[in-house]
C-alpha cells in the first residue's frame, strides 16, 4: 500500500515539473505580449520597454523561468500583473469554490448515473433500458452552462428557490452553502451522469456475460446476490475509471458553470488571467490543476488495488 | 460485409436516418445562411429589442433587436466551422503520428504516450484555455488548439490499432523479415482503424459543437458581434430577466445537433460491432410442451427409476428478425443412480447446451422445451426459476472447462466457497470455512486453510480445476454435471483430475454426466455413452459396446479418428467436412454431407433413433450391420 503511494509520488513531482516547464516555455513563445494588454491600445515603444522591464520580461527566458522555479519551490508562486496580489492567495480563495462544485457534481453524477446505468445494465435490451439509454443520450448532449442558465430561469428567477449568483463558502455553515452549489451541481453532474450511467451499463453487460456469473448461479445463488456481490465488483474497475476520468472533466466544467453563477472560482481566475495575459496566474492554475489531478490519479490507484487483487502486491 | 449490406443495415436502423438528414439540414443551413437568413446577423433593429416570436421574427429578437433566427444560422456556420477546423487539425496531426510511433516503437514512443496520458488526466477545458493563452483568443485559434488535444486522442486511438495489427501480424506469420513491414502494417491498420476513427470523429465533431459554443460563451472563441451560438447564450444570460425566451433556441440548437452527431455515431458504431445483450442472468427456464412421439431413449436401467430422465429437449437461439433455429432438437435420455454418463460429440455439435438447458442455464435469447425433465422426481419442465434454483448447487453440481475463467478473478476462492455454504446451507462464517477447509483436502489440495485465502490467478489451471470441483460438490450433490472437465488443462494433469473425479464419484454415489469430446475420457471413466452430432443425439449404449461395436458411421469416425496405444500406418484418419450450422442441414440425415456411406435415402427425410439390444443408432442402414473396420473410408474422401 505504502508502496504504491511512494512510487506515485515519486512519478508526481517530475511530472509537476513537466507540466511547469511546458506551460512555461510554451508561454514565452507566444506572440501575445502581456505589456500591451498592460498599457492598452496604442502605447509607445518607450512605455513597452519600461513595462517589460518592470515585469522582467525583457530578461532571458531561462533567467524568467530560473527565477519562477525558485519561487514555486519555496511556494512562491509569482503574483499577477495586475492586481499585484500573490498567485497562491488568489488561487487559495478560488479553489474552494470549484472544488465544491466539483465534489457537488460528482456526487450528483454518481447519484444518478451509477443506479440508472446499473438498471439498464441488467435489462439490456429491454423497454427500460431502451428508454434510459435514450435519456443518457439527450443527456449527453446538454451542454452544462445552458442546462445552468435554464435552472437559473426556472428556479432562481421564476421560482425564488435558489440564489442565482454567489457562493457562501462551507465556514458560514453548510446549509447556507449547500444552498448556493445545489444549482451549478445539478448543471454539472447532469451531463457527467449521463457518460456514467452509459459506461456502467456497458460494464455491467460485459461482466454478466463473463463465465463467472454462470458459476454463481450453478452454485445456485440468487440472482440479486450474485449480481449484488459478484457482479458490482467485477464491474467496478471500469467505472471507478470512468468516475476519475470524470472529476477532470468536472474541474474544467466548473470553469464555465462558475461564470454562469458568478462565482469568483478557478474558472474566473483562469479567464481572467488568460484574456489579460497574465502569465504567472495561468502558470499557477496549471500547477495546481495539475497537483489536484494527481492526487485523484493516487486515490484511483488505491482504489485499483482494492478492487482488482492481480495488481495488488502481495 | 459489403458496402451495400452496410447501407441497408444503417437504414433500418430508426434513429440514424433521421440522425443523418438532420444534420444534412444543419449543413445545408451553414452553408447557405447569407441567402436563407431573413436579416442581417449583426446589425438589428434597436427600436424593436427583445421581441417574442412573431410573424416578422421567427424567434423574435434579442436585446439589440437582431433576428433571432438569423443568427442562429449564422452560429450554425461557427459551429460547423470551428468542429471541422478541430477535427481536421485532429485527424492531420493524430493519424500520422500515431501511426509512425506504434511502428517505430522505444523510447520515441514512450516519451509521446507519457505526454498523451499528462493531457488526458488534465482537465480537457483547462488544456485548451491555457493553449489559448498562448495562440490568442479567436474562433480558429481556438479550436486549432482543442484539435490539438484532439489529435493527442487520435494519436492513441491509432497507435493502438498499429500495435495490435503487428501482435496479429506477428502471430499469423505474415510478418517474417523487414522491408515489408511498414507496407503491411499499412494494409492492415487502415481498415481495423477506420470504423474506430469514424465513431470518434463523430464524437469530437459532437464535443467540438459543445466546446466552441462554451469557449465562444467565455468570451475566447467567436468574438462579438458575429453570431455564434455560444454568444447567444451569453447574450441570452445578460437579458435572463427581460427576455428569458432567448436561452431556448441557441440551446435547443446546440442540443439537437450534438444528439443527432452522437446518434449517428452509435448508428455507425453498431454497424462494426453489435453489442451482445445475452446473458444467463436472465436465462428462462425450460418450458413444458406435449411430447409428440416416445423416442427410443438412451439405456435404461432395468428396475431402479433414474435419478433423471430427460424427454424430447429442444433448444433454439435466434437467427435473424423472427426466425430460431434449433441447436439442440430432441434429445431423450436417462440417467441412472450412480451412474456414470458420457455425453460425446465434436464442437458445436450441442453437448454443452444440453446440459445447461438441464438447469435453465442457457443464456438469455436461447429458449429451451421439453416433455419431461424428471429429476429425482420432481419435474423441472415447467418449474419456476425459483424451483431451479433450488435444485442448482444443492443437489447438481457443475464443473466448467476452464476453471480460471469461471472463477471469479476478484474474490479469494474461500469466499467463492463459502458463499453458497452460508446463503443456502445457512451457515456460520466460522462452519463454512471448516466446511471449505474439508472440500478442499477431499480434492487433495494441501494446505487447504492458507489456500483459502488465494485468488483464482494463484492457482495452476489444475489446482484451480480441483477447486471448481470441491466448489460442484460442497452441498453434497445427487448429480455432478462435468463440461469438458479437462479440456482447458495440461495433458500432464488431465489424468489426475479424471482419477480424482472417479474416485469422488465411487465416495460420495453421486451420479455424473461428463461432457467432453474425448473420447478416452469416456473409456476411462462412463458406464454409458451417448454420441450427439448437430443438436441430436446419433449413437446411444454402454461404453463397452459402443467402443466394440459402434452402429452409427459418425460414431465410428469419431473412434477412429482417436489416437490408440498401437502402431498404425499412415497418418490419423479424420472425418472431413465440419458440424453444418443450427438450420442448415438439409431435411434428411444431418451427418449425410459428410458420411462415407450415405445413399439417396439418406438425404430425403430424417432419420429416427432405431432401437437396439443396448442402446440406439440414428442410421438408416443401422440392419445392414455396416462394418466400419480399417480407415479408408475416412482417408478416402
Amino acid at each position: 500500500m505504502w508502496r504504491l503511494v511512494i512510487t506515485r509520488l515519486c512519478v508526481a513531482v517530475p511530472m509537476i515539473v513537466m507540466v511547469s516547464t511546458a506551460t512555461f516555455f510554451l508561454g514565452a513563445l507566444s506572440p501575445i505580449d502581456p505589456a500591451e494588454f498592460v498599457l492598452g491600445p496604442d502605447p509607445t515603444q518607450e512605455q513597452v520597454d519600461r513595462v517589460r522591464q518592470e515585469m522582467g520580461l525583457d530578461r532571458p527566458v531561462l533567467a524568467q523561468f530560473q527565477e519562477w522555479a525558485a519561487g514555486a519551490v519555496r511556494g512562491d508562486l509569482g503574483s499577477s500583473v495586475f492586481t499585484g496580489e500573490p498567485v497562491s492567495a488568489t488561487l487559495i480563495r478560488a479553489l474552494p469554490v470549484t472544488l465544491s462544485l466539483t465534489l457537488g457534481g460528482l456526487v450528483l453524477s454518481v447519484l444518478l448515473g451509477l443506479p440508472a446505468g446499473i438498471w439498464a445494465g441488467l435489462r439490456a435490451g429491454r423497454l427500460g433500458d431502451r428508454v434510459t439509454t435514450g435519456l443518457v443520450t439527450v443527456g449527453q448532449a446538454v451542454p452544462n452552462f445552458w442546462l445552468a442558465l435554464l435552472l437559473i430561469l426556472a428556479f432562481a428567477v421564476h421560482f425564488r428557490i435558489f440564489p442565482a449568483v454567489g457562493y457562501v463558502p462551507i465556514s458560514e455553515g453548510v446549509g447556507p452553502w449547500l444552498h448556493s452549489i445545489t444549482l451549478p451541481s445539478i448543471a454539472l453532474g447532469t451531463a457527467a451522469g449521463a457518460v456514467l450511467a452509459r459506461q456502467t451499463r456497458s460494464a455491467i453487460i460485459g461482466v454478466l456475460q463473463q463465465e463467472y456469473i454462470r458459476t454463481a448461479l450453478a452454485q445456485g445463488l440468487p440472482r440479486w446476490r450474485v449480481v449484488g456481490k459478484f457482479g458490482l465488483r467485477n464491474a467496478a474497475v471500469p467505472i471507478v475509471t470512468v468516475i476519475a476520468f470524470e472529476v477532470a472533466s468536472l474541474f474544467g466544467g466548473s470553469i464555465v458553470v462558475e461564470r454562469m453563477f458568478s462565482m469568483r472560482g478557478f474558472g474566473s481566475v483562469t479567464i481572467d488571467a488568460v484574456l489579460r495575459r497574465d502569465p504567472d496566474v495561468i502558470q499557477g492554475v496549471i500547477v495546481i490543476a495539475a497537483a489536484v489531478m494527481i492526487v485523484i490519479q493516487l486515490v484511483l490507484d488505491l482504489s485499483y488495488a482494492w478492487l482488482n487483487p492481480k495488481v495488488r502486491p502481495s | 460485409m459489403t458496402a451495400g449490406t452496410r447501407l441497408r443495415r444503417l437504414l433500418a436502423q430508426k434513429a440514424t436516418p433521421v440522425a443523418g438528414l438532420f444534420l444534412a439540414a444543419v449543413v445545408l443551413t451553414a452553408l447557405l445562411a447569407p441567402l436563407l437568413a431573413p436579416y442581417p446577423p449583426d446589425t438589428g433593429d434597436l427600436l424593436r429589442p427583445s421581441e417574442l416570436p412573431s410573424a416578422g421574427h421567427w424567434l423574435g429578437t434579442d436585446s439589440l433587436g437582431r433576428d433571432v433566427l438569423s443568427r442562429l444560422m449564422y452560429g450554425a456556420r461557427a459551429a460547423l466551422l470551428a468542429a471541422l477546423v478541430a477535427v481536421v487539425i485532429a485527424v492531420l496531426i493524430g493519424l500520422p503520428l500515431g501511426l509512425v510511433l506504434g511502428y517505430l516503437g522505444g523510447w520515441p514512443d514512450r516519451i509521446a504516450m507519457r505526454v498523451a496520458e499528462a493531457v488526458n488526466a488534465m482537465p480537457f477545458l483547462l488544456v485548451a484555455i491555457t493553449l489559448i493563452a498562448i495562440l490568442g483568443p479567436g474562433l480558429i485559434k481556438s479550436m486549432a488548439a482543442v484539435g490539438v488535444i484532439y489529435a493527442v486522442m487520435v494519436l492513441r486511438l491509432v497507435r493502438g490499432e498499429v500495435l495490435a495489427a503487428r501482435e496479429e501480424l506477428y502471430v499469423t506469420g505474415a510478418l517474417v523479415v523487414g522491408n515489408r513491414t511498414g507496407r503491411l502494417l499499412w494494409r492492415h491498420v487502415l481498415p481495423n482503424v477506420a470504423p474506430s476513427l469514424i465513431v470518434q470523429i463523430t464524437a469530437m465533431f459532437a464535443t467540438g459543437i459543445i466546446v466552441e459554443a462554451t469557449l465562444s460563451y467565455l468570451g475566447l472563441g467567436t468574438q462579438p458581434p458575429d453570431a455564434s451560438w455560444g454568444n447567444m447564450l451569453a447574450d441570452a444570460q445578460a437579458s435572463a430577466y427581460d427576455h428569458p425566451f432567448l436561452a431556448l433556441p441557441a440551446g435547443f440548437a446546440i442540443m439537437l445537433t450534438v444528439l443527432a452527431f452522437n446518434l449517428f455515431g452509435d448508428g455507425v458504431r453498431d454497424l462494426f460491432a453489435r453489442e451482445a445483450t445475452g446473458s444467463v442472468l436472465h436465462a428462462a427456464p425450460a418450458r413444458r410442451v406435449t411430447q409428440v412421439t416416445e423416442r427410443a431413449g438412451g439405456p435404461e436401467p432395468a428396475g431402479e427409476e433414474p435419478l433423471l430422465r430427460v424427454r424430447d429437449l429442444s433448444v433454439s437461439f435466434p437467427t435473424g428478425p423472427g426466425e430460431r433455429a434449433d441447436v439442440v432438437s430432441g434429445v431423450s435420455f436417462d440417467l441412472g443412480r450412480r451412474r456414470m454418463l458420457g455425453l460425446v460429440g465434436e464442437s458445436g455439435s450441442g453437448k454443452s447446451v444440453t446440459a445447461m438447458a438441464l438447469l435453465g442455464l442457457v443464456p438469455d435469447p436461447g429458449r429451451v422445451t421439453a416433455a419431461t425433465i424428471t429429476f429425482d422426481g420432481r419435474e423441472l419442465a415447467g418449474a419456476s426459476g425459483r424451483e431451479l434454483r433450488r435444485i442448482r448447487g444443492r443437489e447438481v453440481g457443475v464443473v466448467f472447462q476452464d476453471p480460471l475463467k469461471a472463477l471469479n478473478p476478484a474474490f479469494t476462492i474461500g469466499t467463492q466457497l463459502t458463499e453458497p455454504l452460508r446463503v443456502l446451507g445457512g451457515m456460520s462464517a466460522r462452519e463454512a470455512r471448516a466446511r471449505a477447509v474439508e472440500l478442499l483436502d477431499l480434492v487433495r489440495i494441501h494446505r487447504a486453510a492458507e489456500r483459502l485465502g488465494h485468488y483464482p490467478h494463484q492457482f495452476s489451471g489444475g489446482m484451480a480445476q480441483r477447486v471448481m470441483i470441491a466448489m460442484a460438490l460442497s452441498m453434497t450433490p445427487k448429480l455432478l454435471i462435468a463440461d469438458e472437465p479437462t479440456t482447458a488443462l495440461d495433458v500432464t494433469v488431465q489424468g489426475e483430475v479424471l482419477d480424482l473425479l472417479r474416485d469422488l464419484q465411487a465416495e460420495i454415489g453421486m451420479s455424473v454426466l461428463v461432457i467432453t469430446h474425448d473420447q478416452g475420457v469416456v473409456a476411462d471413466l462412463a458406464d454409458d455413452l451417448m454420441v450427439m452430432y448437430a443438436g441430436e443425439l446419433v449413437e446411444t449404449g454402454s461404453v463397452r459396446r459402443v467402443f466394440e461395436r459402434p452402429r452409427h458411421p459418425y460414431t465410428a469416425g469419431l473412434l477412429a479418428s482417436m489416437p490408440r496405444n498401437r502402431p498404425r500406418a499412415g497418418r490419423l484418419p479424420a472425418i472431413p467436412g465440419t458440424v453444418p450450422h443450427p438450420g442448415e442441414a438439409g431435411p434428411g440425415c444431418r451427418f449425410a454431407a459428410r458420411c462415407p456411406f450415405v445413399i439417396d435415402r439418406c438425404r430425403e427425410a430424417p432419420v429416427e433413433l432405431t432401437a437396439l439390444g443396448d442402446g440406439a443408432a440414428r442410421c438408416l442402414r443401422v440392419a445392414e450391420q455396416l462394418t466400419f473396420d480399417g480407415t479408408e473410408a475416412w482417408t478416402a474422401r
